[in-house]
């Protein structure tokens, strides 16, 4: 508990600047904008975002990053409130209630409790990483190249077999990405590989990679649909505030909420999708009431903005504590923060707490500065939806082909951005899943490194992998979560053949 | 064809072609034993063998009941010419950006986009062409002090 607080209050001190604060404000503000536009995911959001963190010091730098990532998950809601579109996937279960809400009249009380929810969700998600960050860390320092391969491959395989679609095309995805990480030269032997022009011999660019295949991708999508734009009616709203008999409803669906998004959170591949799911069900099941649910019943509201808000803070468990993302947007943040030369993980805890309990602190700032932005502002802040996507697709290209040249200020990046827009959206239409790609390019690298290491430790003794406890353990469960997804296959391809 | 099978033929070619080539890497243990060929050989086979699986598993869905792919080349023409022209429009970016500097390639580029996307607006598409590359010059190369290339410009002090 001391050592915690001790953490905590070095954090503070180096959060509470006010660069940092500003920075804070500037990231949750962006965040919530980005994360409120339909079809702009957070993934994409922070992706365009990279620019502004560069002459940033790290601290400064992982804060916005994290800012720019809560802020996306409190507005991710406000579209699928007001306009019965999520602004990305974790939103969906949000149109459930939320719309219906709106539509009787209650569009103000929705914003404010979606808000509040996401901000209770928040700081219970922000304790739970407080207090597991420093155990998990210092778990993982003892791991060798053996655990470190196998605790890759686990996260690997979970994201290809939690994640929505099919296992065997999410193992192409992965595979896919593992042989872009293959490009350049090989640092171990100083080979070059697949370096087909002089341009890829430092290898490809992950984040080159990343914006190409969200940012520059999503423009290609909405393509389908430029007319798009929708109407909001400011003064329907309302007074954006909860009555107390209201809030007394929402206050057991949060708190059970919460933890649930936290641990869904952690698990790799899981992310707030399935967390905002988990929970909706599971208030539905719980409540006295289920035949509100889909009705416009604020609990059915509350509970997913609560897990999401708590997943998103779980998710960073795995990426600072581990170096490993579970998501594409934290996929992204890593990205950008190698790029700046941190390199979160079990280290980052020994040699820089102030950067790692730094951002710890600073999202419980964060936290508290959305919630002041998001009920005070939700009225002018949901006029954006106004925008017609035909401006906002430029400005968003405008923002990706300018993020790429600050990247490595080279021409040829843009022909990869470019081929990396293309097949993101050929990915889509093939419904082949894009994270899966993402964070096999990102950890390809140090997968193959502990791969190779392990193997001349071992004496090229692929036995070694079981015989250490803990990496046996973590290919177990990737195994078992291969079975589990085939399982899973048949039962639909079964029903769906009955039905 | 099926989504899954063009997929699946996707990850065949593209497993196969990087495998082949894993094999024709030299055989070195400089730095470690198993050397830099053994991981490529690893991926470029799970890639063939889950395109294969996932091709072959289509084959046995009935053929009445398949559901042929469509790339939608026709009826998505507009959206097919667009990427393209994007695709275009992003390279010739990249390229003259270093020639005539960040601000007027940016505003060039910017117009084009917006025309193609925004259509006839032209008021709009001026206004966004003018104000993106100033507004994100001064915002990056000013206040954050970041490095872009002035070309013609360059005889501005700023």
């Amino acid at each position: 508990m001391e050592t915690v607080l001790q953490n905590l209050a070095l954090g503070m001190n180096e959060a509470l600047t006010v660069v940092n604060i500003t920075w804070v404000f500037i990231g949750g503000l962006l965040g919530t904008i980005i994360g409120m536009l339909p079809g702009l995911g957070p993934a994409t959001g922070v992706a365009i975002l990279i620019p502004i963190s560069y002459g940033m010091n790290p601290t400064t730098a992982l804060i916005t990053m994290a800012a720019i990532y809560y802020g996306a998950m409190f507005g991710g809601s406000r579209a699928s409130i007001m306009i019965n579109t999520p602004g990305d996937a974790s939103a969906i279960v949000s149109c459930f209630d939320g719309y219906p809400m709106t539509k009787n009249g209650e569009a103000g009380k929705a914003l404010a409790i979606s808000a509040i929810a996401s901000f209770i969700g928040g700081i219970i998600g922000m304790i739970f990483l407080i207090f597991l960050a420093l155990p998990v860390a210092n778990a993982a320092l003892k791991f060798g190249p053996a655990e470190m391969f196998s605790l890759m491959l686990f996260a690997l395989t979970a994201t290809v077999t939690l994640s929505q679609g099919s296992m065997l095309k999410g193992f192409i995805a992965m595979s896919l990405g593992f042989m872009l990480s293959t490009i350049g030269i090989d640092p171990l032997s100083g080979m070059m590989r697949y370096t087909f022009v002089p341009d890829l011999q430092e290898g490809i660019d992950f984040l080159v990679a990343m914006i190409g295949l969200y940012a520059v991708a999503e423009v290609f999508k909405n393509y389908k649909n430029i007319e798009a734009h929708f109407n909001v009616d400011a003064k329907s709203i309302g007074k954006v505030w909860v009555p107390w008999e209201d809030f007394k409803k929402t206050i057991m669906p949060i708190i059970r909420s919460s933890p649930l998004g936290f641990l869904i959170g952690v698990l790799p591949g899981m992310g707030g999708t399935i967390a905002t799911f988990v929970s909706y069900a599971l208030e539905k099941t719980l409540s006295k009431r289920p035949e509100k649910f889909g009705k416009g019943a604020i609990e059915g509201l509350a509970a997913p903005e609560a897990a999401n808000n708590a997943s998103s803070c779980g998710a960073l468990v795995p990426l600072l504590t581990l170096g490993i993302p579970g998501s594409g947007t934290t996929a992204v943040m890593l990205g950008a923060l190698m790029m700046l030369g941190v390199r979160p993980g079990p280290i980052l805890f020994q040699m820089h707490p102030e950067i790692a309990w730094g951002v710890i602190a600073s999202m419980l700032l964060g936290n508290i500065l959305l919630v002041l932005i998001n009920l005070p502002l939700a009225v002018p802040l949901v006029q954006l939806l106004r925008v017609p996507q035909r401006l906002m697709l430029p400005l968003i290209l405008g923002m990706a082909f300018m993020g790429t040249y600050f990247l490595n200020y080279s021409s040829f990046d843009f022909i990869l951005v470019t081929i990396f827009g293309l097949a993101g959206y050929l990915f889509s239409k093939l419904e082949i899943p894009i994270p899966p790609l993402v964070l096999a390019l990102i950890l390809g690298g140090t997968t193959e490194q502990a791969f190779r290491n392990a193997m001349t430790i071992s004496g090229n003794n692929l036995l070694f992998f079981v015989q250490k406890p803990i990496s046996a353990v973590l290919l177990f469960l990737a195994l078992l979560s291969i079975i589990f997804s085939i399982y899973k296959e048949r039962k639909y391809a079964r029903q769906a053949q009955q039905g | 064809m099926t989504k899954n099978q063009i997929s699946g033929l996707i990850a065949v070619i593209i497993g196969s072609v990087y495998l082949f080539m894993a094999l024709q890497l030299p055989r070195t243990t400089i730095g470690d034993k198993i050397g830099p060929k053994m991981f490529p050989i690893l991926i470029g086979s799970i890639a063939l063998l889950c395109g294969a699986l996932l091709f072959l598993r289509e084959m046995k869905i009935p053929k009445e009941k398949r559901v042929a792919f469509e790339w939608g080349f026709k009826a998505e023409k507009q959206v097919y010419s667009k990427i393209v022209i994007t695709i275009i429009l992003g390279i010739a970016y990249g390229f003259t950006l270093r020639i005539a500097g960040y601000v007027i390639t940016t505003m060039l580029f910017m117009f084009a986009v917006t025309r193609l996307i925004n259509g006839k607006h032209w008021i709009e598409n001026t206004l966004i062409s003018l104000l993106f590359p100033i507004v994100t010059y001064i915002v990056f190369a000013i206040l954050l002090g970041l490095s872009l290339p002035r070309g013609w410009l360059s005889f501005l002090p700023f």
